[in-house]
């Protein structure tokens, strides 16, 4: 598992199989690079070189008080894409994970790109940051789980959901944030919705302003790589392997 | 040493600072349960498995064949039993 230095603290990245370049960017909070190596990344290592990093204050990558906007999180991918001398990067990224993905292929060349219900700023409202409750309605089945039984694995999940939330600058960040204009995209992408997501309304925009677009629909919700890890799996591959 | 043992060497590397030296590996030992492992030091096991048993296993690819139920309620038999019935194929 290599550790890669970013421009502003250390990133974790794991990596499977071999071929051609593809990343994998996870949600926020809850996410970490586990979410696509227990899902879709072994599917798609049979024919890519797929690597999973952890965003910052994530997994195992290195905590940081500040640096949650897209600028600063593309950042660290490129430091990634550089530092692993990748060349022809495809990118899917799950959530917030999904929104950085966009913001680099605005910036920088890709091969393919694939958007897993992500919530464009200013477009969808996050509720799930409107009041405790709802907060605990959006995390995912299996970490509740974990919640519930409490102990260690429960202690550890909240008191890095607790630093994200109340020692860091990502929640004014993501507020703060501004949609990265899509219609800069050059490559192939591919849309990936729940259709009981809140994120509906997102998708709807990256269609009519993505160049080279297509969609999938899948029965579930926001967290699809936990809600429907095999119907993703499928989609993912037909866009990256069979596509 | 045996495949438990090293399995042990493995889970103790993995959660340094946070290893209690009182815990006693066991085949009936449970990663979620009993060791209380986070899915990204799963990932770290994982990758160190592979690293210690070689080319003779494909430890990802069997797990990313269970649900994740599945994977949170392995034991630690239950993955000697895989890498050691992997080892005896592959010889």
């Amino acid at each position: 598992m290599p550790v890669l230095q970013g421009p502003r603290g250390s990133l974790n990245v794991v990596t499977l199989g071999s071929g051609p370049p593809l990343l994998l960017l996870h949600g926020l909070f809850v996410g970490s690079a586990a979410q696509w190596y227990f899902t879709s990344a072994p599917a798609l290592a049979t024919r890519y070189r797929v690597i999973m990093m952890d965003l910052p204050s994530h997994g195992r990558s290195e905590r940081r008080a500040d640096g949650y906007d897209l600028g600063s999180l593309v950042a660290d991918v490129r430091a990634v894409v550089e530092g692993l001398e990748l060349e022809g990067v495809r990118l899917a990224g799950h959530s917030y994970g999904g929104l950085v993905s966009l913001a680099y292929a605005t910036r920088y060349p890709i091969q393919q790109l694939a958007l897993v219900d992500v919530p464009l700023p200013g477009q969808t409202q996050d509720a799930a940051l409107s009041s405790a409750d709802a907060l605990l309605d959006a995390i995912p089945g299996p970490v509740r789980e974990a919640l519930d039984k409490g102990g260690r694995r429960a202690r550890r999940l909240l008191e890095s959901v607790g630093y994200l939330a109340t020692q860091t600058s990502l929640l004014a960040d993501m507020e703060a944030e501004t949609a990265p204009d899509a219609s800069k995209v050059q490559c192939p992408t591919l849309l990936v919705y729940g259709s009981k997501s809140g994120c509906l309304d997102s998708e709807a925009v990256l269609r009519a302003s993505l160049a080279q677009v297509q969609s999938v629909m899948l029965d579930g919700g926001h967290f699809l790589p936990a809600e429907a890890p095999e119907a993703l799996t499928r989609a993912l591959a037909e866009f990256f392997i069979d596509g | 040493m045996t495949t438990l043992e090293a399995l042990a060497e493995l889970l103790q590397d993995v959660l340094a600072d946070d290893w209690d030296p009182s815990t006693v590996v066991q085949m009936d030992t449970s990663f979620a349960d009993d060791l209380e492992l986070e899915s990204i030091e799963f990932v770290v096991l994982a990758e160190r498995i592979q690293e210690r048993f070689g080319a003779d296993i494909d430890f990802v690819t069997w797990i990313s064949g269970m649900d994740l139920d599945g994977i949170i309620g392995l034991t630690v038999g239950e993955v000697v039993g895989f890498i050691d019935a992997e080892r005896a194929r592959a010889s």
